[in-house]
């Protein structure tokens, strides 16, 4: 919420980065990459926090 | 200085526990100098990771070290938010923590090929006489509190999208709005 991330942006991202990770083959991982939206923010928010991670998602 | 105890990076992650990655992304936020440990949950004072340790105190669930953070620090990570957003940032944060993380414990742990190259790493540590038992008990265990989470278990893939799609429409929601 907002410009810059708040507090819950930690919380949500977490749980994303977690559902979206390549590692795992998983049901709920093509849900989430259903929604381009939720894979924008957790690349930005992977971008931002954890560069040496960001992998781009093959959507 | 605080020190934060986490797994440490794994299954392409900075660290398997969305609860981790949300406390030490909390922390930066914070402008607070902190240093990273790995732990095992054994060791965590309520027997979960993450747990932080400040001067004498040891803190545990991650809505508490936020809390602790915050208050310690005179910060307020929500700055900026109307009472109405904060309102639903934490249903937000309800829903993602106490609805979705069971449909990905699931996915994690049920699934026999996850497991065998995501969860059951965690058990190498245990000598080899007694891991299967480990492992198997383990399992057991996590099953026991994915059957009290009924969204988890029925029906499977209707509960994943319906928290994705809520998420997804969910009207100032970061994802939809911001980026």
């Amino acid at each position: 919420m907002g410009k810059e991330p708040t507090g819950s942006d930690a919380t949500a991202f977490g749980m994303l980065a977690a559902v979206l990770t390549t590692f795992f083959d998983m049901k709920l991982r093509d849900a989430a990459l259903a929604h381009p939206n939720l894979v924008r923010y957790n690349d930005h928010m992977m971008q931002r926090y954890y560069p040496e991670f960001l992998v781009q998602a093959a959507a | 200085m605080i020190t934060l105890f986490g797994f440490g990076a794994a299954f392409g992650l900075p660290d398997p526990s969305p609860f981790v990655m949300k406390t030490d992304i909390q922390l930066k936020m914070a402008g607070v100098p902190y240093r990273f440990e790995r732990a095992a949950p054994q060791a965590a004072p309520k027997g979960k990771i993450p747990f932080i340790e400040d001067g004498d105190a040891r803190i545990g669930d991650s809505t508490f070290i936020r809390s602790h953070i915050e208050k310690t620090n005179g910060v307020d990570l929500d700055r900026g938010l109307s009472n109405e957003e904060r309102a639903r940032a934490w249903a937000i944060e309800r829903m993602l923590e106490d609805h979705l993380y069971f449909a990905l414990i699931q996915a994690r742990w049920m699934d026999d090929a996850n497991f065998a190259k995501g969860p059951s790493l965690f058990f190498a540590g245990v000598p080899e006489a007694m891991r299967t038992q480990a492992v198997v008990e383990a399992r057991e265990r996590v099953r026991g509190n994915l059957l009290g989470m009924v969204s988890a278990v029925t029906p499977k893939r209707r509960s994943f999208s319906s928290a994705l799609a809520r998420w997804h429409h969910c009207p100032r929601c970061w994802a939809t709005i911001r980026i």
